[in-house]
């Protein structure tokens, strides 16, 4: 059986249409997140034109510092995972398992990080509850959009690492050609999760700092 | 596969840039422009990572076309939404709920007056009761 044969699935005549498959699949998959999370920009952009100052104080509240350390972090890895597709389009054994594994690792150091301040951040009562420090009362709406939004991205990613972490050590073991199709659908979908988060980091940790 | 990689990293320094930028241009005092550069920022990032690391600028034509209709639609739910918030104040009572009018228990809607009066008559009837 030769390495195409293995790659090929039904019904696809070849590998190029396969390819293209995939791709596409996967990006109208991802169009339906692209509405998903556009529900939740869009209560933001709401209630942001409804009660700004509120937004303001809200968001200079939250510690940048790990939000742009954890968007840096991101974008390093979504760098990484180019790099095994890359491997996966030359058929590289070693290259596909190194480098999905070094984006799983950038993902998880993610949700280290993102661990560290939602600590602090129920450390300082910043979850909209009967102990919320910030007036005005509004404030709690950004908040409720922080820990929803972040909560939820934080999913995706997890799902990410997952699938990554598999696929990788799939591929290691010999148990999946380093051409398998599911390499692109993986990669798709993380740099999509780093999209929405580049974002997200600007709707949540850049307003209201220079006053 | 190096010079491939020293395309990529050069895309990675410059979405890296870009953040340092933007962070630090939060800082400054830049009036209703910060929001603008911010998410200014944030949408030339999205674009770099969706036409190079996502390859739509080397994908075939129906794929870009899918990922485009996934922004058409947000731009129609978007447009929809604000076409309603923005034109509130037409109306010959503007409806807009100003800043501070939310409350621990909800939202305080502004009432039309012929329930104010009615509200208002309950409260008097109650206080009157004692």
């Amino acid at each position: 059986m030769n390495e195409e044969s293995s790659v090929l699935r039904f019904p696809w005549p070849n590998i190029a249409r396969q390819r293209e498959g995939v791709a596409f699949g996967m990006w109208t998959f991802l169009g339906s997140e692209v509405l998903f999370f556009g529900g939740l920009f869009l209560s933001y952009a709401v209630y942001r034109t409804l009660y700004p100052q509120a937004f303001d104080t809200g968001s200079a509240a939250t510690d940048i510092f790990y939000g742009t350390v954890n968007t840096a972090i991101l974008l390093t890895s979504s760098f990484l995972m180019t790099l095994a597709l890359h491997g996966s389009e030359r058929g590289s054994r070693g290259i596909v398992a190194t480098f999905m594994l070094a984006t799983a690792a950038f993902g998880l150091a993610f949700l280290g990080v993102k661990g560290l301040e939602y600590a602090e951040d129920i450390d300082k009562h910043l979850v909209p509850g009967p102990h919320f420090p910030l007036h005005p009362e509004t404030t709690r709406l950004f908040f409720a959009f922080y820990w929803v939004s972040t909560g939820i991205h934080a999913i995706h990613l997890f799902v990410g690492i997952v699938v990554t972490i598999f696929l990788g050590t799939q591929v290691a073991r010999e148990k999946m050609t380093p051409k398998s199709t599911a390499i692109e659908a993986a990669s798709l979908y993380w740099h999509f999760v780093d999209s929405i988060w580049i974002v997200l980091y600007a709707l949540i940790y850049l307003p209201g700092r220079s006053a | 596969m190096i010079s491939i990689a020293l395309r990529y990293a050069g895309v990675w320094i410059l979405l890296l840039l870009l953040l340092i930028a933007t962070a630090g241009s939060s800082y400054l005092d830049l009036g209703g422009k910060g929001a603008v550069l911010h998410l200014g920022v944030a949408g030339l990032q999205v674009l770099l990572v969706w036409l190079l690391f996502m390859n739509l600028l080397g994908s075939k034509s129906v794929i870009r076309l899918c990922a485009t209709s996934a922004l058409l639609w947000i731009s129609f739910l978007f447009a929809l939404t604000f076409s309603d918030y923005f034109t509130r104040g037409w109306n010959e009572r503007p409806t807009r709920y100003p800043e501070g009018t939310a409350t621990r228990s909800g939202v305080n809607l502004p009432l039309k007056p012929s329930n104010r009066n009615i509200s208002e008559r309950i409260t008097f009837r109650l206080t009157e009761r004692g």
